[in-house]
């Protein structure tokens, strides 16, 4: 399947997601959408590091500076209380609406 | 953008932001080529590969950073010092816009600084914030003033007020030693000082005992810069005695420097309000509860609210006014300002209106024309700008800088403008002002007038502005690059722009030219009697140590001294002097009209008509004999009209403070105000009360009969003083207001004219210049001159033309708003609208005519040569 571009609105959530299950440096976060998503979620540098920015501008990640897996200086970004709050938000609210999309589907 | 979202960017921004981006990003493209050499592809390909996979990034590192920026406010930044940059270039551009609009900010700012100051500036008391004036409505809504019985009840009563102070302005005359002058007085009650006062210059203020009804200490307090031009400010002063009206009255102090209480101009002293009775007597009385006329203060209890004390004082004075029977009404609370009187004069009311309506018009000129020379600029930038929009830039974007730009240029007009306003509304107000008054309101350009400037500003930026950043943006967008592409929108919305500043030049100088001409008409409208060589005399008298048969004997005296003078033709008495300010009307009736209607009057002595020269249409008028009668009565023309219509009432009876006999029906005159139609009006004989003053009709020279006659007073009765002015300044005073409006029409309508000039002439400079090529083309095939001319003026008359037309429509409905002022001349006056018609023209002609002269001496070789 050719990759895909990450449907807009949906990115600050999935690298939330991303960063519940630990701190991680920006091209580990896009790798790790790429795997999880079976090679479909392709997210841009474009998009990815202004994403990041406006999550540290809302306070939802906290960023750092540590040593990545090849030992070389990365930035790790991590989940804030706030972040986890949002999460949970975030989802909810994509769950509603794809509900009310396959209903849509369904019905028509 | 939110605040809190603002917060979070200022707390949250990384310090090394720059940094980080940078070192995150390379190790980002670190990783992938790792990646790429992962997969087994050589060293170079993978940095390529990499490096192509990431995209531009530069564009990457720039969207991450505008995460935290603060948006509009950082562009709006960027946008003024691109502004201040491309302005710097053109310096002759930016000081034409700059004064322009400086032009019609600055005339607004004075304006508001003017109505700050009178409107919300409190007066220069002790405690502003808690001195209220109160003021009563009758039913008819008319402003009345309080009695002092009716004062002296509230501050005995009042629980909500500490302090109640009842004051009012009087002219006295003053007499130290052997100088003798007219003084502006204010009497007040004995409190004044304690609840108003700033302290002392020297001494104290009233005592208790000043407020005394029956033997009021004779007291007075003198103003500090009367103390200091007429007493030197020796502090000697305090504890001498001065004569004010005749009355010894001892200095116990003097206020403190720029003390003038809540009043607008300075008093030279302030006399206790008991005293009235005893230095004005015969006029009234102010022990009877109806008097009137007091103004009156309250000083609030810090623990009290305006409301409770407006009802507590509405209360009282129902409750005084039921007692002795007197009408009833609605009794307010205001913070003390000139404009919140309600007793102001409400033609002063009506010129600011004016003003302010002229001034707006003002400042739209000065929009259309700085839009117009912006326009010309950004016509000019057309090709840049279609640069930067074909490179991308949003239009938005360009639109905003094209505004920055403008708001740059209207904000140096406004501080221009706050730096005229704290001198210039101080001069013009001194020139307005009666030059015997010294204004005490300050015209400092305080935060109000800050505020107001800068909110003008920002609107005339945006007015001047969003125009032509429009227009360029849209042709830029429709024109593209073509080389030299030429479109008719920007010339268009230029002839619109032309249009308008005619129209409101027209207005603006139309309703000039009315109330010129106005002013003209009533230099022209007769009085109704000849105020040449006539002397005013009016006597000051030492009441005090007189009783009524002994003045009416010094009045008889002193006259008959004055009608043996030299050069003295006739002399007579009235109550009521033209132009002097007073009327007094009452109730008449007559056979015919038995429900009565209102006329004015006045006691006269004999002579009256002939010293006046106020002709007699029927009948006699008064001799020595009719002055002891009391059933004789001479009516003006008007009131014979309205009493008996088509039939003469000469030996008639009609009823006129009592029954009296018409002994002739007299021309109609002027009272108070210069006027085409005179109301009714009626004399009757008497010889008058000790208020009377003397009209002494003279030939021969002026000079030494306002000597001679203070002096027959002072030889008929060494205690006595007699002041003699020519009667010319009475009228001068009337005609004052007409004058100013005049004056200060005169001048906005220039301002608004040289506007206009320069508007049209940028036009056609520009037209010109854009059609150069035209022009030269069209000469080259043999066009005249005559041709040339018709080419470049067509379009522009037209716009001058209609301009004009709505203009003259404007001026039409400005003229019924001015009508009050226009002394009967009709707001569609021929001889104003056609001189405005004529000087437009010309000015028009005269402005357009250097570029037309250009168009017909192009040189057809050059032209064609001509971008």
């Amino acid at each position: 399947m050719a990759p895909a571009e990450v449907l807009p609105g949906t990115l600050e959530m999935l690298i939330l997601r991303t960063l519940q299950r630990g701190p991680l440096h920006g091209y580990g976060i896009a790798q790790y959408l790429l795997q999880v998503s079976g090679q479909v979620l392709r997210v841009g540098e474009g998009s990815l590091y202004p994403a990041l920015q406006r999550l540290l501008v809302n306070g939802w990640a906290e960023a750092e500076w540590g040593q990545s897996e090849t030992g070389r200086r990365a930035r790790f970004y991590s989940l804030t209380a706030a972040g986890k709050k949002r999460l949970q938000e975030e989802e909810k609210e994509f769950d509603r609406i794809v509900e009310a999309i396959r209903l849509v589907l369904r019905t028509v | 953008m939110h605040w809190t979202n603002l917060w979070n960017r200022l707390r949250r921004r990384p310090r090394h932001l720059e940094e980080d981006l940078n070192e995150e990003l390379a190790f980002h493209l670190e990783m992938k080529r790792q990646a790429l050499l992962g997969e087994g592809l050589p060293d170079a390909e993978a940095e390529q590969e990499a490096r192509r996979s990431m995209g531009n990034l530069t564009l990457s590192r720039e969207h991450a950073r505008e995460a935290w920026s603060f948006g509009w406010a950082a562009d709006l930044a960027r946008d003024l010092k691109i502004g201040v940059r491309s302005l710097r270039g053109q310096v002759g551009f930016a000081v034409t816009v700059t004064l322009t609009l400086a032009l019609g900010i600055g005339m607004n700012g004075i304006l508001f600084t003017v109505y700050n100051a009178l409107a919300f500036t409190p007066w220069a008391v002790r405690d502003a914030a808690r001195v209220v004036q109160l003021t009563t409505q009758d039913k008819r809504q008319k402003w009345r003033g309080f009695s002092w019985p009716e004062f002296l009840y509230l501050r005995a009563h009042s629980q909500t007020a500490d302090g109640i102070v009842a004051l009012v302005g009087q002219g006295v005359r003053l007499r130290n030693g052997e100088q003798t002058w007219n003084a502006a007085a204010t009497f007040a009650s004995d409190n004044f000082f304690d609840v108003m006062g700033t302290g002392f210059a020297a001494g104290r203020g009233f005592s208790p005992a000043s407020g005394d009804m029956l033997h009021p200490a004779a007291e007075l307090v003198l103003e500090y810069g009367t103390w200091q031009s007429r007493f030197g400010g020796s502090p000697g002063i305090v504890g001498q005695w001065l004569e004010v009206n005749g009355q010894a009255l001892q200095v116990v102090g003097v206020a403190a420097q720029g003390f003038s209480g809540p009043s607008p101009t300075y008093p030279q002293l302030w006399i206790p309000g008991a005293l009235q009775d005893k230095l004005n007597p015969g006029s009234y009385t102010i022990r009877s509860s109806g008097s009137c006329c007091f103004y009156v203060f309250g000083h609030l209890r810090p623990d009290v609210g305006q409301a409770q004390a407006q009802s507590e004082l509405e209360i009282l004075s129902h409750q005084f006014r039921q007692s002795v029977k007197e009408e009833t009404g609605r009794l307010q609370l205001s913070y003390p300002s000139l404009l919140a009187n309600p007793s102001l004069d409400p033609q002063a009311r009506q010129i600011f209106v004016i003003l302010a309506v002229a001034t707006v018009l003002l400042l739209l000129l000065s929009c259309a024309n700085a839009a117009n020379l912006q326009l010309a600029r950004a016509q000019a930038r057309r090709r840049e700008i279609a640069v930067r929009l074909s490179l991308g830039a949003a239009r938005g974007r360009i639109l905003r800088q094209l505004l920055a730009e403008s708001l740059l240029l209207a904000s140096l007009a406004g501080a221009v403008t706050f730096g005229i306003a704290n001198f210039l509304p101080w001069m013009i107000v001194h020139w307005i002002a009666p030059s015997e008054e010294r204004i005490a309101i300050s015209f400092q350009a305080d935060w109000r007038v800050a505020g107001f400037l800068v909110a003008a500003s920002f609107l005339t930026g945006l007015m001047f502005g969003l125009a032509p950043a429009l227009a360029a943006v849209r042709d830029a967008t429709a024109s593209g690059l073509r080389e030299g592409g030429r479109t008719a929108t920007g010339a268009r919305t230029r002839v619109t722009f032309l249009a308008v500043q005619v129209a409101l030049c027209a207005t603006v100088l139309g309703a000039a030219a009315l109330l010129v001409r106005a002013m003209q008409e009533a230099q022209e409208i007769d009085a109704g009697f000849a105020w040449e060589s006539l002397v005013l005399v009016s006597p000051q008298m030492a009441t005090s140590k007189l009783n009524s048969a002994q003045m009416n004997a010094f009045l008889q005296q002193f006259r008959e001294t004055v009608e043996r003078l030299p050069g003295v033709d006739s002399v007579a008495s009235s109550s009521v002097i033209p132009f002097g300010g007073r009327y007094t009307s009452t109730s008449v009736a007559s056979e015919q009209r038995r429900d009565g209607l209102t006329a004015g009057f006045a006691t006269v002595s004999a002579n009256y008509l002939r010293t006046l020269r106020i002709p007699v249409l029927a009948g006699r008028e008064f001799t020595k004999e009719d002055e002891s009668r009391q059933d004789a009565v001479l009516i003006n023309e008007t009131l014979a009209t309205l009493l008996s219509p088509g039939e003469s009432l000469v030996g008639k009876r009609i009823s006129a403070m009592g029954q009296r006999e018409v002994i002739g029906v007299v021309r109609n005159t002027s009272v108070n105000e210069i006027s085409a139609a005179p109301g009714p009006y009626f004399y009757v004989p008497g010889p008058g009360d000790a208020s009377l003053r003397f009209l002494v009709r003279y030939s021969g020279p002026e000079k030494p009969l306002l000597s001679a006659i203070p002096a027959a007073a002072r030889a008929v009765d060494s205690r006595q003083m007699a002041a003699a002015a020519p009667f010319a300044e009475n009228v001068a005073r009337a005609r004052r207001a007409a004058k100013i409006a005049a004056s200060m029409a005169g001048v906005v309508g220039c301002l608004s004219l040289s506007l206009a000039c320069v508007g049209i002439y940028g036009v056609a400079a520009y037209q010109v210049s854009q059609r150069t090529r035209e022009i030269g083309v069209r000469m080259a095939l043999g066009a005249r001159s005559g041709q040339i001319v018709s080419l470049v003026l067509r379009q522009n008359l037209k716009a001058v033309g209609i301009g004009a037309i709505v203009g003259l429509a404007g001026a039409l409905g400005f003229g019924r708003f001015l009508r009050s002022m226009l002394y009967g001349l009709s707001p569609a006056d021929p001889a104003a609208l056609a001189a405005t018609v004529f000087i437009l023209a010309i000015m028009a002609t005269i402005a357009a005519w250097p570029n037309v002269r250009r168009a017909t001496r192009i040189e057809p070789a050059s032209a064609l040569r001509h971008d």
